[in-house]
């Protein structure tokens, strides 16, 4: 049996990570392939029903990355972001959802050498991991089956 | 005439409210509640112990703003949330009187938020037990088998969506389950739809929750549901020291922030 | 067809692990003092002195969410495959007569003009076993919509317990029969009996064809707000009703594989109605109350000639607002 390859999702902002992850492209410095880059304009913006359907879509692990503080191109999204994940990450915690998945970070535009090694720990944590058994056991259609007719 | 009764009365005899909502015995032996919209009715007016719904719910609702000047009847869960209604911009001082139940069952007339705040502080209850040992019981169990519990949980949920209407701080006009460009929430009850209810629901009450737990009583199927925005509301205590329900100026901490907010989580 | 016959409890058991195997059974289970349907393996498991459970046994047929079809493409083609709606037999067991006429008008919605498939494989497939009521509560109303605590109207076999723990038993149906012969020496023959006196007595609360009338008559009128006031516009009594059956049918998943499934829906919903366009023909909740109580006792006859409420309580016993569909028909009778 082939290694399992987690699939990452990264969720950051337009202004400082994904200007990073640029960065690293033309520093033509080599990170770990499984991750999927998802531009938003603000971390303020990444709303955590995304982070939800990332995993609903099959992500093993995510990546939440913008601005470090004081840098915001809104002057305040990832402050606000920053409240959320915490009270987020908290609810994970609570219901039982591994909240390891989810790995959060400040990248700017300068640090391309930081998001590879971001990415390469992240692939490497989630690879320990395994794959994300529980949100793929969970059936987006109830099945027909006549005992599960009866909702319980 | 009660106590109760009497301040009614005078409200309506005043001219100074066209309709009030209170509680009164219904047909099948417990309470519901009764929207009065002259005196001639006042007699039917009651408050014990069963009076348990959180009528603020109704103060959005477009058929009873209709009427116009409002009166309602609320304990402490209710003027909590009158509070954080309040610092949410829906409803402002003076639009509305408020006839508040204390611990010992005895009325008084509020108006303005001076008043409900410190009726609040005077007023404190301690939270129901078998939540804290609930949160606490699942707060000791592992990871898995928390995840377990809320699948299980979960799984019973038929997607009525009584927690959400009997809610007095769900008042979206739009709610996020109803929106399918994109379908953000399923509407099938599936394990994934449920779950991605129960967050989301909890989510956008994280911080705003005041702990009614009318979701909780209204739930056909028993989900502790009141648990996770109660937990959510302990993180809050934790990370931002907000308590929701407190001060009519009381600020959501989910929309403001503080630069040296915790960050040891993030790398 | 319909002969009588009598069963000791002792022998209901056997009765019941004779059907067990071969059969999936559903039946009412004590869960935190509320009762709900559910798959029994165990008689034992089974509460037979409950009032009432909590959501009905439409479920069994019209289940929450409904897989009608799933899809998935390859090779450029799309493949459709339509899963098995039912696998085997089942068996209600223990439901209440009043649950048991529901399914009388949910085998009309579903198969009259068109025949639903799932549906029509469920039904063929279905038998039940009632239980005439002990006991009835406040909310009880079924001998006010023609019906009665030991109508076998619906079942395939209808136990009544009379003395000395014994089951006085109805053989409705050649399905009853059926279900008979699984263990026949277990029942002894018996001649007609009168239930009246062991069963609840559950007073007329209205007189269903006056209140057809009422209804029929008044579409404008300001107690139509008056009371729903309270109405909150959850989906708790459509989703609890036995009759309700609306839905809502919806393509979960991508372009590359999903399925079409169809959902319970509820006209409380401010959803139900709303156009693509943002106009909502029913915007407030006091007009969606009067389509509920107008299709329960208005519309349902128009289109198939009985009323849809079995007068079971449960939408009373329920909603967290204590909206009394009782009272609503009991007012516009006296108008």
């Amino acid at each position: 049996m082939s290694e399992f390859e987690p699939k990452i999702v990264a969720f950051v902002c337009n202004w400082c990570t994904y200007a990073g992850a640029d960065l690293a492209g033309t520093s033509r410095i080599k990170y770990a392939q499984n991750v999927r880059i998802v531009r938003f304009p603000c971390t303020g913006r990444i709303d955590f029903m995304l982070l939800l359907k990332a995993f609903e879509e099959g992500a093993d692990g995510i990546i939440v990355s913008g601005c470090h503080p004081a840098d915001c191109h809104y002057t305040s999204g990832n402050y606000h972001a920053r409240r959320r994940w915490m009270v987020f990450k908290d609810l994970l915690d609570f219901i039982g959802i591994d909240s390891r998945r989810i790995v959060f970070s400040w990248v700017s535009a300068a640090e391309g050498a930081k998001w590879a090694h971001l990415v390469n720990d992240t692939v490497s944590e989630i690879r320990n991991l395994g794959p994300m058994k529980e949100y793929k056991n969970l059936e987006n259609v109830s099945s027909n089956k006549i005992g599960e007719l009866i909702n319980d | 005439m009660t106590e109760l009764q009497n301040i009614a009365k005078k409200l309506f005899d005043d001219g100074s409210i066209n309709l009030l909502i209170g509680y009164s015995n219904n047909e099948n032996g417990g309470t519901s509640a009764i929207f009065i919209d002259n005196s001639a009715d006042i007699d039917k007016l009651i408050y014990n112990e069963n009076c348990h719904q959180n009528l603020m719910v109704y103060f959005q609702k477009p058929e009873v703003k209709k009427f116009g000047k409002l009166a309602f009847v609320v304990s402490l869960p209710g003027l909590k949330s009158v509070l954080e209604i309040a610092s949410e911009n829906q409803i402002k001082d003076g639009d509305a009187y408020f006839i508040a139940i204390d611990k010992d069952g005895n009325p008084s007339l509020l108006q303005d938020f001076h008043q409900i705040e410190d009726f609040i502080t005077n007023n404190q209850t301690k939270p129901p037990m078998g939540l804290l040992k609930l949160m606490e019981k699942i707060n000791n169990m592992t990871r898995e088998e928390r995840w377990q519990y809320w699948t299980d949980e979960f799984s019973k949920c038929i997607k009525c969506y009584a927690c959400r209407s009997v809610c007095p701080l769900c008042y979206c006009t739009q709610c996020i389950t109803d929106i399918n460009i994109p379908q953000w929430i399923s509407t099938e009850s599936s394990p994934i739809g449920n779950l991605d209810w129960h967050i989301a629901r909890a989510m956008h009450l994280a911080g705003r929750c005041i702990g009614c737990g009318e979701c909780m009583k209204a739930c056909p199927v028993d989900i502790p549901l009141a648990l996770l925005t109660a937990n959510l509301n302990k993180s809050i205590a934790i990370h931002f020291g907000d308590e929701p329900g407190m001060k009519a100026d009381y600020k959501y901490p989910l929309s403001h922030y503080k630069l040296e907010d915790k960050e040891n989580f993030i790398r | 067809m319909n002969n009588y016959k009598l069963i000791t409890k002792q022998n209901l058991h056997s009765f019941f692990d004779a059907l067990q195997p071969k059969n999936t059974i559903i039946a009412p289970k004590e869960i935190n003092k509320k009762y709900y349907f559910k798959p029994v393996d165990k008689f034992e498991d089974i509460a037979l002195d409950y009032i009432q459970t909590v959501l009905s046994a439409k479920s069994v047929l019209f289940p929450r969410s409904d897989t009608l079809f799933n899809y998935h493409r390859a090779d450029g083609d799309y493949n459709i495959d339509e899963p098995s709606p039912i696998e085997k037999n089942t068996i209600v067991f223990g439901m209440k007569p009043c649950d048991a006429s529901s399914f009388v008008y949910l085998s009309n919605f579903f198969l009259k003009d068109y025949q639903d498939k799932n549906i029509k494989e469920r039904l063929e497939k279905l038998y039940i076993i009632s239980l005439s009521c002990k006991e009835a509560d406040n909310a009880c109303f079924c001998t006010s919509v023609g019906s009665n605590p030991a109508s076998t109207k619906g079942s395939d076999l209808n136990l009544t317990l009379i003395e000395n723990d014994t089951y006085y038993v109805e053989v409705v149906t050649e399905k009853g029969q059926e279900l008979i012969n699984y263990s026949a020496d277990l029942f002894q023959d018996t001649k007609e009996i009168d239930k009246s006196k062991y069963i609840a007595n559950v007073p007329q609360k209205f007189d269903v064809e006056q209140a057809k009338q009422n209804i029929d008559s008044i579409f404008e009128s300001p107690l139509w707000v008056k009371d729903s006031l309270a109405c909150l516009g959850c989906g708790i009594c459509a989703y609890a009703c036995p009759t309700c059956t609306c839905f809502d049918i919806q393509d979960i998943g991508s372009q590359f594989n999903g399925s079409r499934v169809r959902n319970w829906d509820s006209c409380a919903f401010d959803l139900f109605t709303k156009h693509a366009s943002g106009h909502n023909p029913r915007p407030v909740q006091s007009q969606r109350w009067r389509n509920r109580i107008k299709h329960k006792f208005e519309y349902s006859v128009e289109n198939l000639g009985l009323i849809s409420c079995v007068g079971c309580g449960r939408c009373i016993r329920s909603c967290p607002t204590s909206m009394n569909i009782v009272k609503t028909v009991q007012i516009f009778q006296g108008v």
